[in-house]
């Protein structure tokens, strides 16, 4: 069904209500661009753009936490040492949640402080318009958005360390059969329920697809606007169509109101979370107990590597959270490559990061241990790993090889 | 059948508190004439009140909604002193500017302060429900609801039967004959617009323990609010009575037939089709 | 004589623009008489009681009112030291009741437990008890000039200010009007009327002053001011020369 007229004028006074403030933001943040100190003449400027403020702040938050706790780390350990002692020196910019803000600053780091690479910008629709910009300059940009599209244009400078949104429903669909099926339980009807911009709208092609090949039965498919305040709509939808199983693919706030609303209805069929919203602190605490047992797919997980990952909650007070492993990795991925390269010089840098596997320190961190950029620049070591909330902690419960604990398939998540 | 009956009673328990929160509005316009755009970012402000109060003194929100109403009502009417009093005689557009700047201030004042963090609470009935026959009655939502139709008898009865109350009607009467029968018209003002943001925060409090809060919750609610307005008539609190209990049953009714997407779409057709057929509001309409 | 003075207004201007409205108008009102204020239409008696109750700002001149000084007061204030208007084009609460139009000035001037019967009371003598419960828009012109009287009245002032109360009343109505000004003043209310019908005010006033063109032109007993000559000459329409002097 096409949207109506007046659909799209309602929603189009939101967006430009958002750009609006974004705008607004942009202006008030663009004389902060930080700097941390005086870069000395041989130090490496690294780009990070990410979101400070605004919706996705938190999330920006924690990226630049973990590519600060990195590039500390690697300077403390006396830098790249194939460049005399280089030291990283972080310029970090707020992107704000406007691809053309975002666009703008990475824009300006690349002319006025000559980064070598930029780091960012967490939401799909911002690295996007990054890669425009750092593609026509030839400067490296390595991200952990999902979108399949960063590295299927064909761009030669867009280097993606996780899985593909595609992959993520996929695996997300798959896993979950293959845990029920373990437990004893057949699945043979199940429902998708999805915040409705790129990211859920990505994620639930790929369920929707797992469950074609799979031959079972999505009965219920349904796209939710993103601001939702009332999910009850949605969850009378939910128990009335039989379904044995729900993908919720939501941030936040949605995440939240889905559960708690499925619980009020006593609802207790598994619930499967599309990363985003479910495997973040915040989840846990705004639920407390009623998250317990919710399981998500995620493209890492911090029991991967806790010898690692340990050194972020000891610093920052909270579990290393999914975009900061894959912040982390690409930072020491980043690292590596200049080490390697023995030049700040893109074109060295290019190959560096196409030719090798990286899998010394930080660049461990992600699923499979290391990170090999094929071709396109997407990381094709990395794989989804499903995670369950067990008490306080996210638990890698599948695929066995990752696994680090048993799933609770019976718990009601 | 029962999923009818269950969409109407879900419309009727949320259209209750959008009754409250949209009141607040109506009693601003209604007795001020100022159409307040800001008014919103008060539910923000109630909310995070609420949550405070549950963060620090361990007090439920339903409790906690009353010290959202106090601390609103005295901030606001401290803001029409300050803000809203010089410009009641301005143009509108003056008005809109203002209101809009506020808007844009409280929005990004709590996202200084807070930062963009969705926090929610926890409490005891948050995840208990009623099954009556087939129909699940979430506590959260009818706790809610209940407070919101308490609330709003206290509001009518005071209203209609305090000094205040009537003096505040008369002021949006007739103010000049309001201050020639003796009534502080400014006082009046100032009241009105306490109450009426007052009571806005005051539904976001109560609907805290279902909802999550953040700085820019309000925006998600500012076109619903003048959908239940102007549906029960612009100034009318009985109207917001009506229109808020229409909005939520015609949301949940059209959640039914049609994805959860459209769901704000086919509120909008029935209130462009209101405006067609009763431009004055439902309840005038249904009176002339 | 040992009348007090209630009300003492001296050198009373206020100017709209390039108009002066109310030009340097200076007199007393005594406690308990009944006042004329007659004129041309535009010759400023709306304005001169928008300015006695503090609807509009003096520009300059001063009133005092039981000794206090009252411009630049705001109508709420001065309504409460005990003067009031009634409104040329009649302004009430629309959407009230009858009652519920008098009740808001009675609870404001009366215990509360008094407020209601002090309302019956007035509207009983303005003859409306009978339509206590009727929507205020819905009555008739002169009988929402009565419950304009009522709710006035209710505010329980020492001086009544009334702004052509009596206009679209039938001969009847105008008895009745005429028997309730006789028994407001034996209550000790001290009133002042604006009105066009001439033979209402003169049998209902102690005393009148002309205004034209924003100048007192005249004052003095009904009688006196029938026969001055600036005041036959403003209300024979010829344009009037004199000197503002002229009284
Ligand atoms: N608010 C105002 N602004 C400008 N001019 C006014 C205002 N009120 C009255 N006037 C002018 O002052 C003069 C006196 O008016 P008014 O007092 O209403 O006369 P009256 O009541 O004697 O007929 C008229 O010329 C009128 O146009
Ligand atoms: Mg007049």
């Amino acid at each position: 069904m096409s949207k109506s007229a007046e659909d799209q004028r309602s929603s189009s006074l939101v967006v430009s209500r958002r750009t609006i403030l974004a705008g607004t933001g942009a202006a008030l943040a663009m004389p902060f661009i930080a700097r941390q100190g005086m870069a000395a003449a041989k130090d490496v400027n690294v780009g990070v753009v990410v979101p400070l403020s605004g919706a996705n702040a938190q999330f920006g938050i924690n990226s630049r936490n973990a590519i600060q706790l990195v590039a500390d780390e690697i300077n403390a350990a006396g830098g790249i040492k194939s460049l005399g002692g280089a030291k990283l020196n972080l310029i970090i910019a707020d992107s704000t949640s406007t691809p053309t803000t975002a666009a703008t600053v990475a824009q300006r780091m690349i002319s006025q402080n000559s980064v070598v690479a930029v780091l960012g910008a967490f939401a799909s629709s911002l690295t996007l318009a990054i890669s425009e910009v750092t593609e026509r300059r030839g400067i490296p940009l390595l991200t952990m958005s999902f979108s399949d599209v960063l590295t299927e244009r064909g761009f030669k400078n867009v280097f993606q360390v996780v899985s593909k949104g595609s992959t993520l429903g996929r695996a997300q669909f798959d896993y979950s059969v293959a845990l029920a099926k373990a437990s004893g339980e057949t699945i043979g009807k199940v429902a998708i329920m999805y915040e409705d911009t790129a990211y859920g709208t990505s994620q639930a092609e790929g369920l929707r697809q797992a469950a074609k090949a799979a031959g079972i039965a999505v009965v219920l498919d349904e796209a939710y606007p993103l601001g939702v305040t009332d999910a009850t709509p949605l969850i009378n939808k939910l128990r009335s169509s039989g379904a044995q199983l729900v993908f919720p693919v939501s941030y936040l706030n949605d995440s939240i109101l889905i559960v708690r609303t499925m619980r009020q209805q006593g609802l207790d069929i598994p619930t499967i979370g599309g990363a985003a919203g479910y495997v973040i602190p915040d989840f846990r605490k705004a639920l407390a107990d009623l998250g317990d047992g919710v399981l998500s797919i995620s493209p890492a997980n911090y029991d991967q590597a806790p010898e690692l990952t340990e050194r972020f909650r000891k610093r920052f007070g909270y579990f290393m959270v999914h975009e900061a492993i894959e912040h982390a990795a690409l930072t020491g991925v980043l690292a590596s490559a200049l080490e390697n390269a023995k030049s700040t010089a893109p074109d060295a840098l290019r190959a560096a990061l196409l030719g090798a596997t990286f899998d010394q320190g930080w660049a461990s961190v992600m699923t499979g241990g290391s990170v090999r950029f094929d071709e396109t620049g997407h990381n094709k070591n990395a794989y989804p790993v499903m995670v369950q909330w067990q008490k306080d902690e996210l638990v890698t419960v599948y695929p066995p090889e990752a696994a680090k604990g048993k799933a609770q398939w019976s718990k009601r998540g | 059948m029962t999923q009818g009956l269950q969409a109407i009673v879900d419309g009727i328990l949320i259209g209750g508190v959008y009754a409250i929160v949209s009141s607040g509005l109506s009693l601003v316009f209604g007795i001020m004439g100022v159409v307040n755009f800001a008014h919103a970012e008060f539910l923000m402000v109630g909310m995070f009140v609420a949550y405070f109060a549950w963060a620090i003194l361990g007090l439920d929100p339903l409790i906690g909604s009353l010290i959202a109403l106090v601390v609103v009502f005295l901030a606001g009417a401290g803001l029409q002193r300050t803000l809203i009093r010089p410009i009641l005689k301005a143009p509108p557009v003056a008005q809109i500017f203002l209101t809009v700047g506020l808007m844009f201030t409280l929005e990004n004042g709590a996202l200084l302060l807070f930062g963009a963090d969705y926090r929610s609470v926890v409490t005891s009935y948050q995840t208990e429900s009623l099954h009556l026959g087939g129909i699940i009655v979430s506590m959260p939502y009818l706790f809610a609801f209940l407070m919101s139709v308490i609330s709003g008898g206290l509001l009518w009865a005071f209203m209609r039967y305090s000094r205040t109350g009537r003096a505040m009607r008369a002021t949006a009467q007739d103010p000049m004959a309001a201050k020639l029968v003796g009534i502080n018209t400014d006082r009046m003002h100032q009241i009105a617009f306490g109450l009426g943001v007052g009571l806005t925060a005051f539904g976001g409090a109560v609907i805290l323990p279902y909802l999550t809060v953040y700085p820019t919750v309000g925006s998600q609610y500012v076109v619903l609010m003048f959908t239940v307005v102007v549906l029960g008539g612009l100034g009318s609190v009985a109207g917001a009575v009506v229109g808020g209990l229409a909005v939520g049953v015609i949301q949940a009714l059209s959640a039914l037939v049609f994805p959860m997407q459209l769901q704000n779409l086919v509120l909008f057709v029935v209130f462009i089709a209101v405006l067609a057929l009763r431009p004055s509001g439902l309840l005038k309409g249904a009176s002339a | 004589m040992s009348a007090e003075t209630i009300l003492q207004v001296r050198g009373l201007s206020r100017r709209f623009g390039g108009l002066t409205a109310v030009n340097d108008v200076s007199f007393d009102l005594t406690r308990g008489e009944v006042l004329g204020l007659i004129g041309p239409n535009g010759a400023g008696k709306t304005t001169m009681f928008n300015l006695l109750v503090g609807i509009h700002r003096p520009s300059s001149g001063s009133i005092r009112l039981k000794g206090t000084e009252t411009s630049g007061l705001k109508p709420n204030r001065i309504a409460k030291l005990g003067m009031t208007k009634t409104f040329q084009n009649v302004a009430l609460f629309q959407e009230s009741s009858v009652l519920d139009n008098v009740l808001t000035g009675a609870l404001l001037h009366h215990p509360v437990a008094q407020a209601r019967d002090a309302a019956h009371e007035m509207l009983r003598r303005v003859g409306l008890d009978h339509i206590a419960g009727k929507l205020a828009g819905d009555l008739s012109f002169p009988e929402r000039a009565r419950v304009e009287v009522a709710r006035a009245l209710c505010t329980r002032p020492d001086i009544l200010l009334l702004d052509e109360v009596m206009a679209a009343l039938n001969a009847v109505e105008m008895e009745e009007f005429l028997a309730l000004v006789r028994d407001l003043r034996k209550d000790g209310l001290t009133i002042v009327v604006v009105e066009h019908h001439m033979q209402a005010i003169m049998t209902m006033c102690d005393r009148i002053l002309v205004l034209n063109f924003g100048g007192l032109i005249a004052e003095g007993t009904p009688r006196e001011v029938a026969h001055h000559p600036a005041v036959v000459e403003a209300y024979l329409g010829k344009a009037y020369t004199g000197d503002h002097g002229a009284h």
